[in-house]
Parts: structure tokens; sequence; C-alpha cells
């Protein structure tokens, strides 16, 4: 057993690099575990995860041509929310094959265009891996607004969000606009992912949203504390994660995940019978 | 009690998808207190229906005129809903109460008013000491029951349901009809699919026979003729009559041989 003093795990926050770092990690993990709830639920695990590839094409595009990075990701991102959003509306069956092709397309234009004019090598690796290192406190501010718009929208549209995530036919014939609704959700997870990109790293985005929402699942069947406790399993997985990042000196995307899937197997150890018979009923969502 | 004259009325509706016509030319009133049952085989434009008149599906050609205000209740199919979904039951009866955008908060005493509606909604449908459960604790009957209430909570004028008895044992479905008897009687329209014909189609006062268009409508003893219920089926019908009801039989002209 290693032991290690109390100065020795205080000693990163000494760094504001650190403290950056984690805040934004710990927000992060909040913000992806709860529109994770509404990822999960809606078998979008997919869209996600090309989402966050496809904005890494939009990443190294505004890099390469000195815009800001996380407005070329971020209008790069929302444009390709939106077409995925139209896809899947317009093809219900067989939209995977089609979100594959312009996510991977989007994400494989990014690596040839780093690779070819060479942006600044580390941050193209923080967005691919994620790199605590290159947090700034306007990252700080940046993720702390879509957490604040992101929790905004989901307070006053609960209901709205939760009857289009259940039942999308039925809401539609009651009076609810589907369309519009999909639209913001998608919105809400292309702004997630691009303030997450830069501690998670775009490869490992898919994690912290799924993961926080299994957990969730495995732990109770109302809606509102799954919202709660995804939330909370996301910040404490950003925390830790951040935390043992600095230690083991490994990415904090990689350690982050890691620890969403400790904390996972510790929650599947300890939900029971009952617990694994609700994540059974997610398997069919996938 | 009720209002006259129609709270919908559909003129010559036609909707197709990806330019295929699934509905052709329907005419269709409905007024409150009307229980109104659509029969025809699948396929054959009953869902496409519910969706053109409750607004959700824009018609290629004709026009739905809708009341001032009319709003409309859905209870979908309970085998297309997804029970593994983490709601309660009073989650999914609120689910449909959504606010308007620019009304942030509702009132402590909106509020307290939602809730009493919502009490009395459940204990109105007997499935109030349900109200914690999850939605897959529930028997088929008490599912029903929960869209229902659903619909209830949103005052809305016309009930839709898609298939509503399919799926429930005869004791159940008989509950789910009285149950939709009284809401009708209480100025609410009904409008309901089915593909049950003795079961469901010849207990209601008025029937419609579809196959992408309108083949007959009226009560069930004169719309329920061999002719109609084979241009809808497609397959031809015998109708006997039992204790003044119809009674709808298959009639195949050539005798299958199972066993060989």
């Amino acid at each position: 057993m290693i032991a290690i003093s109390i100065d020795e795990l205080l000693r990163p926050y000494e760094f504001e690099f650190f403290r950056n770092g984690l805040i934004v990690a710990t927000v992060a993990g909040a913000l992806c575990g709860l529109i994770g709830c509404y990822v999960v639920l809606r078998s979008m695990s997919y869209i996600g995860h090309g989402l966050s590839h496809s904005i890494f094409g939009g990443f190294a595009a505004a890099s390469l041509l000195g815009v800001n990075v996380f407005l070329g990701a971020g209008v790069w991102g929302l444009a390709t929310a939106l077409m995925i959003g139209g896809i899947t509306r317009r093809r219900p069956v067989g939209s995977d094959a089609a979100i594959g092709v312009v996510t991977t397309a989007s994400f494989a234009l990014g690596l040839a265009l780093v690779q070819i004019f060479g942006t600044t090598e580390r941050n193209a690796e923080a967005a691919l891996f994620g790199n605590v290192l290159g947090v700034s406190i306007g990252d700080v501010w940046l993720i702390l607004v879509v957490t604040a718009i992101t929790v905004l929208t989901i307070v006053v549209s609960y209901r709205r969000l939760l009857f289009v995530t259940f039942n999308p036919e039925v809401a539609e014939i009651s009076g609810v606009r589907v369309t519009l609704t999909d639209a913001v959700l998608m919105l809400l997870l292309a702004a997630a992912i691009l303030v997450t990109m830069n501690v998670m790293g775009v490869t490992l985005i898919a994690a912290a949203l799924v993961v926080p929402a299994v957990i969730a699942r495995l732990l109770t069947s109302r809606f509102s504390t799954m919202l709660i406790i995804a939330t909370v399993i996301g910040a404490l997985t950003g925390a830790i994660g951040m935390n043992l990042s600095y230690h083991l000196d490994i990415a904090s995307g990689p350690t982050i995940v890691l620890t969403g899937a400790a904390l996972f197997i510790l929650a599947f150890a300890f939900s029971g019978v009952a617990g694994r018979a609700r994540l059974r009923g997610m398997e069919h969502a996938h | 009690m009720h209002a006259q004259g129609p709270i919908l009325s559909a003129r010559g509706v036609t909707c197709s998808y990806d330019g295929t016509p699934v509905l052709e030319e329907v005419d269709l009133d409905i007024s409150r207190g009307d229980f109104i049952g659509v029969v025809g085989p699948s396929g054959s434009g009953k869902s496409t229906l519910l969706r053109a008149v409750s607004g959700a599906l824009e018609p290629v050609h004709g026009t739905v005129e809708r009341g001032p205000g009319v709003s409309f209740g859905f209870v979908p199919q309970l085998e297309k809903v997804d029970w593994d979904f983490p709601v309660t039951v009073t989650e999914c009866v609120l689910m449909a109460r959504t606010r308007p955008l620019r009304k942030f908060w509702s009132t402590r005493q909106e509020r307290r008013m939602e809730r009493n509606k919502l009490l009395d909604v459940l204990d109105r449908l007997g499935i109030a000491d349900l109200a914690d459960r999850h939605i897959r604790a529930l028997s088929g009957g008490q599912q029903q029951r929960m869209f229902l209430a659903r619909a209830l909570m949103t005052d809305a004028d016309v009930l839709l349901l898609d298939e509503p008895t399919s799926g429930l044992d005869v004791k159940t479905r008989h509950e789910v009809l009285h149950l939709l008897d009284e809401l009708r009687q209480s100025g609410m329209a009904v409008l309901i699919t089915t593909h049950d014909l003795n079961g469901i189609a010849a207990h209601l006062p008025h029937v419609v026979c579809l196959n992408g268009r309108v083949i007959g409508e009226g009560r069930p003893t004169e719309v329920l003729t061999p002719a109609n219920l084979e241009a809808t089926f497609g397959s031809p019908m015998q109708v006997l009559q039992h204790a003044g009801m119809p009674v709808i039989v298959d009639a195949p002209t050539d005798s299958i041989d199972i066993a060989s």
C-alpha cells in the first residue's frame, strides 16, 4: 500500500491550472451527466459519440484559419447537430449509417488538417484525449454559462423534454412542438460537448454522457431522481478523475472515464437484483 | 347537455407518406359526446387519421377545421410504449401538462391546484394508490387508466385512442370501454381505432370502416355489413345477429386444411 500524505493530496490545489481544471472537470461531469440522461433514454448514445468526433473537424479547421477555436468548433458542431437531427427525423430507420458517414468524415477531415498543416500539437492532443493544462479562466466561465443555460432550459421545459423523450408521437399529437424540442436538445448536447472537449477529449466524451446516466438508472426508476443522481455522479467522476489524473500523471480524459467505470462497477455490485432488472430494461434502448 | 355542432370537421382529407397516399378523401365530423370507432386492417390509415385530425400531420389535400381551443389527448397502443422508461405514474400523468414557455414558474396556488386535480383524476380512475409506482408495476388495465389520466389532466376535448383494448383480457376490455363511455357522457369526444369487430366495434354508437378511404359510416347495425366488411378487410365475412347486435364471422371461400 502506498502511503500518501494529506499534504501530497492537496498539493495540486496550489496550482491555478489545476484549480481551473478541477472546476471545469467537475462542472463538465455534472453537465454531461444531466444531458446524458436524455441522450441515453432517447437512444442517442451513438449520436453523442458521432457529434463529439465531428466537432473535432470544426476544431481543426478553426485553429487552422486562426479563428477562435470555440467559435469555429461551435458553429461546426451546431450545424452538424442540426443536420443529424434532420437525418434522424427524415430517416428513422438506417439513420445511424448516414450519421456515421457525416461524423466520421468530419473527424477524419480534422485529423488530416492537423497532420497537413500541423496546428499546435498540444491543442490537437488536448482536443482528442483531454488535457487539463489547456484550461484557462475563460474556459471556466464558458462552461459555467453553458451549464447555467442548460439547467435553466431543462427546468423551464422539464415536462416538455420528458414527454418528447418518453412518447414523441403522443407528445406531437398532444400539441408539443417535437421538432423544436428535439433541436433544442441537440443544441444543448453540442454545446455540452464543445465546452467539455478540452477536459475529456472528443474521443471519450461519449463515456461522460453515458456512464453517469446508466449508473443513475441502476439506482432509480424515477425520472427526476435519475437526473439528480446522474448530475451528482458526473460531478463526482469529474472531480475524482481530475485528482487521479494529477497523481497518476495520466491525461484527464482517461482517468475521468475510468473513474466512471469504477463507480459503475460499484453501483452494479451494490444495486442488487432490482438494479440489474432496471438496467436490463435499457438494453433494447440502444 | 352537449354543445351543438361538430368541434372538429375533416373534409376531403388526403395524407401521404413519401408520395404514397395512406388516406384519401376522408370526411369526418366529431362532436362532444361522440364515441366513434374506426375499424380497418393494418395499414388502412387508422393511426394516420388520428394524427391528421389532431394536427400532428398536415394533410396534402383537404382541410381539418377544429373549433377554437379544441385540445387533444392521445392514448398510445400499450405495445408501443417503452415500459422500462424510468417514470412513475405521477410523472407520466403530469408530463402532458406543459407550461407555456413564457411562463417560467408556477405559483404555489397553481401547484396546489394541480396536486388536487391530480389526486382527483387518479382517484376517479381508481389508480390513486399507485401514484408513486413505476409504470411497469401496473397491470394492462391500470396502464390504460394512467394514460387516460394523463389526457384528463390536460382537459382534452377530444380523446384519441390507438387500439386501446389490444392486449387486454375481456374483463379489462369491458372496464376500459365503460370508462370511455363515462368520459363521453361527461362531454368529451372519444375516437378510437380498433380491429376488434365483435369485442369493440359492435358495441359502439358510431363506426367508421376505413381502408385508405371511408367505406361506410354510421351505426354498427347499418355499417357492419358483409359488403362493407369485405371492402374494408379484403376478405369475405358473414354477419350474424345475436341479441340485436351484429356478430361478424370469417367466411372463407375455400376450406383451409391446416393439417396438410
